[in-house]
C-alpha cells in the first residue's frame, strides 16, 4: 500500500470527526513541513509557528479535501500560502512562486546543498540521529534488517515482503516491529521529546 | 436444466470405480447424436476435471486454467485466464466472484448471457436439436482420451455451425470449434491438459488471490442487477428458436443511467440486446464489425440506440435490433 | 500495542482494526513517541536529515480545535453518473466506484474493437427491414470515416457486460482507495 494510501486512509478517518488519526498525521509529517518552510522562514521559532498554523488551516479545511491529490501534496501547499502570508504581513518578501510548483512536494527530498536549521547543536543532534539509525541497523540480525530495508526503503507491503523472503505474512510483520524497536531503543535517548525542548 | 432432469441422477466417479453402480447416462450412448449430446452438457456439471485450455476467437487466443469439481447438486469451479494481469473467477452455480487483485476489487455477478466453455449447451438437447442438425462424426484421440466429434449443423442461416468433441468415458467437451457459413473456424476451444474425474482436491476452487490482499473493494453491483428487471422494451420478432432468457438492467461506464439488457439464446448460441439513451451525441446509422464469433451491431432508432452482440450471423443479430420496441 | 502501530503505519492493518489502533493509541505518550520514533527511523533511513521535533504545541493547538466532520467526503469522485450508479446500488453493500474512476467516457484498456464498418443488410436471413442508414463514402478498408460524425463506439464495453467477465483493466486502482465500508 502505498503513502499516498495509508495517508488517505487516516484523512478519511480524520473527515469522518476522528481527530487522533489527524494527530497521527502531524506527528508525521511535522517535521517534513518544516523542512519545507525553512526555505522560506531562517527562524526555528517562526518556523514552528507556521507549521502549527498551517497544520490548524489543513484541519479546518479538511471537508475541502476530496483526495484528488496526495494528502501532503495539499498540506504542502497550505505551508507555503501561509509561510507566504506570515512574511507579507511582517513586510517581507515572499520568494517567487515558480521556485515552489506543486509538483515539487510530490518528490520532495532534501536537496543535499539544502541548509537545514542552522544551529551548530541542531546540525550535530541531527548527523548524530542519522549515524545513530544507520548504525542500529547495521548491527540487526540479518532477518530484521532485510525486512526493514525492503518495508522502508523499496516501499514492498508486508504480503510482497512475505514473498521475497518465502515467510508468513506475520513473521514480516513481527520482523519489522522488531528492527524498528530495536534501533528505537538506541535513538530515543538521543530524542529530545520533552515538552520544553526547542531549537 | 440441470441434473434433476435426467430420471437417474449419476454422479461422476472416480475414474477407477467407472463403470459401477451407475446408471445408463454414463455409458457411452451409443449411435444417438442427441443422447451424446444430453451427456455433454451434463458432463460439464457433473465431472470433476482440472486441466489448461485454449481459446481462440477470431484473431485473439487466450489461455485458461480451469477447476470444477461437483458436490452433490452443486458445482464449484475456478477459472484463471493466464494472459494479462493476474485475475480469477469462482463460480458456486451460477454465482461468480471476479478477483481482480492488482485493483484490489472483487466483482459479483450471476451467470446470465455468456457461454462459457466446456458447457457450452444452456439448454436440453432436444431445444438444441430444434435448431440444429445433430449427427456424430470421427473419433478422435486428444491428450490421450478418446473422443467422438458431434456436429450440428444449423437448421437456418440464423446460427452458426458448431462441432464438439465429447470424450467417451465422461461426455466432458475437450474440443470445440465454431464455423461460420463459409465453412471457416472462427471460435474454438481445445483442452491442452486435463485429468478428469480423479478427486480434485477442494482448495484448487478456491480463492488464489483472496487471501493475499487485505481489503477488497467489493462490486456487488453486477450481481443486484442479474437478479433481473423489467426494462420496457421487447424484442417483437426474435430469430427463430431464440429464447428470451433474462431481462436486466446493467451499469455501463460511461452511461448516466444503466441500459437495458435482454438476453436470447437458442441453447448454443447466446446474444445480448441492450437498449439506452441515443444522445451525446446522437447515432443516425447502422454499424456493425465482426471477430470471431463476436458479432456486434448497432441500430440508431430515434431517441434510442439499440445494439446486438452475440455469437451469431450478422444477419441474425440486424433482425434482433430492428425489431426492438417498447413494450406496450 | 505497538506493533499495531508499525502494522498501522505501513498501511497493513485492515479498516476496522486501523480504526480501533488509531484510536486507542493516541490515549499513551509511549504509543506517540512509538509512531513519531518509527517514523524518525524511516526518514533516517531514507537519508532525510531527521529533524527531532516532535510536535507538541501543534498537538496542543489542535485539541483544542473542534473537531470537524466532512462524512459526505467518502466518495472519491462526486459525478452525475456516480450518483446514479451509487442510487441504483443503495442496497449493496459495499461499493467499488473507484473502479469506475478510470472510465469516464474513455476506451477500457485492451483490445477494444471499435466500428469496423457499415453494413449492407445481408441478403441471407430474410431481414425484411431494408433501410440501413450507410454514410455515404465509408472507406473500403472499413473504418468509420471520422466525416460521417458517427460517434465511436466502444464495443468492448458491450463485450464485457455480454460475457460477464471483465479484463483487469477494467478495475484500474485509484490511489486513493476507499476501504469497503457498509451503507
Amino acid at each position: 500500500m502505498s503513502d499516498r494510501q495509508i495517508d488517505q486512509q487516516l484523512v478519511e478517518r480524520a473527515q469522518r470527526g476522528d481527530k487522533h488519526a489527524f494527530e497521527l498525521l502531524v506527528t508525521k509529517y511535522h517535521r517534513k513541513l518544516e523542512r519545507l518552510l525553512s526555505r522560506l522562514i531562517r527562524d526555528p521559532a517562526e518556523i514552528e509557528d507556521v507549521a502549527q498554523e498551517a497544520f490548524i488551516k489543513a484541519y479546518r479545511a479538511l471537508p475541502n479535501f476530496r483526495g484528488d491529490s496526495a494528502f501532503y501534496t495539499w498540506l504542502y501547499r497550505i505551508g507555503i500560502n501561509t509561510a507566504k502570508n506570515y512574511l507579507i504581513a511582517l513586510g517581507r518578501r515572499a520568494p517567487t512562486s515558480t521556485e515552489f510548483d506543486s509538483e515539487e512536494a510530490e518528490g520532495f527530498e532534501d536537496a543535499t546543498g539544502l541548509r537545514d536549521i542552522n544551529t551548530p547543536e541542531s546540525e550535530l543532534a541531527t548527523k548524530q540521529i542519522a549515524q545513530t539509525v544507520n548504525d542500529a541497523i547495521a548491527a540487526l540480525p540479518e532477518e530484521l534488517r532485510t525486512a526493514i530495508t525492503l518495508r522502508e526503503l523499496d516501499g514492498l507491503s508486508y504480503e510482497e515482503i512475505a514473498q521475497i523472503m518465502n515467510c508468513p505474512i506475520g513473521t514480516v510483520r513481527s520482523r519489522i516491529f522488531r528492527a524498528r524497536e530495536a534501533v528505537a531503543e538506541k535513538l530515543r535517548p538521543q530524542l529530545g521529546t520533552t515538552k520544553d525542548k526547542r531549537w | 436444466m440441470r441434473a434433476s432432469d435426467l430420471p437417474a441422477r449419476c454422479r461422476w466417479l472416480p475414474v477407477l470405480a467407472f463403470g459401477a453402480a451407475c446408471s445408463a447416462a454414463a455409458a457411452p450412448p451409443g449411435n444417438d447424436p442427441l443422447e451424446w449430446l444430453q451427456r455433454a452438457a451434463q458432463a460439464a456439471r457433473n465431472a470433476s476435471y482440472a486441466g489448461t485450455y485454449a481459446h481462440s476467437n477470431g484473431d485473439r487466443a487466450s489461455t485458461i486454467r480451469i477447476t470444477h469439481i461437483a458436490v452433490g447438486n452443486d458445482e464449484q469451479e475456478r477459472i484463471e485466464p493466464l494472459d494479462g494481469p493476474p485475475h480469477e473467477i469462482v463460480r458456486h452455480n451460477d454465482d461468480m466472484l471476479c478477483y481482480f487483485p492488482d485493483a484490489k476489487t472483487v466483482r459479483l455477478d450471476r451467470r446470465v448471457s455468456a457461454r462459457f466453455f466446456p458447457a457450452i449447451f444452456s439448454a436440453p438437447a432436444a431445444t438444441v436439436a430444434a435448431n440444429y442438425q445433430a449427427s456424430l462424426g470421427k473419433t478422435e484421440s486428444v491428450l490421450g482420451f478418446d473422443c467422438q466429434w458431434i456436429k450440428l449443423e444449423p437448421k437456418d442461416a440464423l446460427r452458426y455451425s458448431q462441432s464438439v468433441c465429447s470424450e467417451v468415458t465422461s461426455g466432458l467437451i475437450i474440443r470445440s470449434k465454431t464455423f461460420n457459413a463459409q465453412h471457416q473456424v472462427i471460435e474454438q476451444y481445445t483442452f491442452t491438459e486435463l485429468r478428469i474425474g480423479q478427486a480434485v482436491p477442494r482448495n484448487e476452487v478456491k480463492s488464489t488471490f483472496e487471501a493475499r490482499v487485505k481489503r477488497w473493494s467489493t462490486d456487488a453491483r453486477p450481481r443486484e442487477e442479474a437478479k433481473g428487471a423489467e426494462t420496457g422494451w421487447a424484442v417483437n420478432d426474435p430469430p427463430a428458436g431464440f429464447q428470451k432468457v433474462s431481462e436486466l438492467h446493467r451499469t455501463m461506464p460511461g452511461r448516466p443511467a444503466p441500459v437495458s439488457q435482454i438476453v436470447f439464446s437458442d441453447g448454443v448460441a447466446s446474444m445480448s440486446v441492450f437498449v439506452e439513451p441515443n444522445s451525446a451525441p446522437p447515432r443516425t446509422s447502422e454499424a456493425s464489425s465482426e471477430d470471431g464469433t463476436t458479432t456486434f451491431f448497432v441500430h440508431p432508432m430515434g431517441d434510442t440506440l439499440v445494439s446486438v452482440l452475440g455469437e451469431v450471423p450478422l444477419a441474425t443479430a440486424q433482425q434482433v435490433a430492428r425489431s426492438v420496441a417498447r413494450r406496450p | 500495542m505497538t506493533q499495531e502501530i508499525s502494522s498501522l503505519m505501513d498501511g497493513e492493518l485492515g479498516a476496522q482494526e486501523a480504526g480501533r489502533v488509531v484510536q486507542a493509541c493516541c490515549a499513551s505518550e509511549d504509543q506517540k513517541q512509538a509512531w513519531y520514533v518509527y517514523h524518525v527511523i524511516g526518514d533516517a533511513m531514507r537519508g532525510h536529515a531527521p529533524r527531532d521535533t516532535f510536535p507538541h504545541r501543534t498537538l496542543e493547538a489542535l485539541r483544542e480545535q473542534p473537531v470537524v466532520l466532512a462524512p459526505r467526503r467518502r466518495i472519491a469522485v462526486d459525478t452525475p453518473f456516480m450518483r446514479v450508479a451509487l442510487a441504483a446500488a443503495a442496497s449493496v453493500a459495499t461499493i467499488g466506484v473507484v473502479g469506475w474512476l478510470g472510465l469516464q467516457g474513455g476506451q477500457i484498456g485492451g483490445s477494444a474493437a471499435p466500428i469496423a464498418k457499415a453494413t449492407q443488410p445481408a441478403a441471407a436471413g430474410g431481414a425484411t427491414n431494408v433501410a440501413a442508414n450507410v454514410p455515404a463514402g465509408v472507406p473500403a478498408d472499413g473504418t468509420v470515416a471520422v466525416s460521417s460524425n458517427q460517434p465511436v463506439l466502444n464495443v468492448q464495453d458491450y463485450l464485457t457486460v455480454h460475457r460477464q467477465i471483465p479484463s483487469p483493466e477494467f478495475y484500474r486502482q485509484v490511489s486513493s482507495q476507499a476501504p469497503a465500508t457498509t451503507r
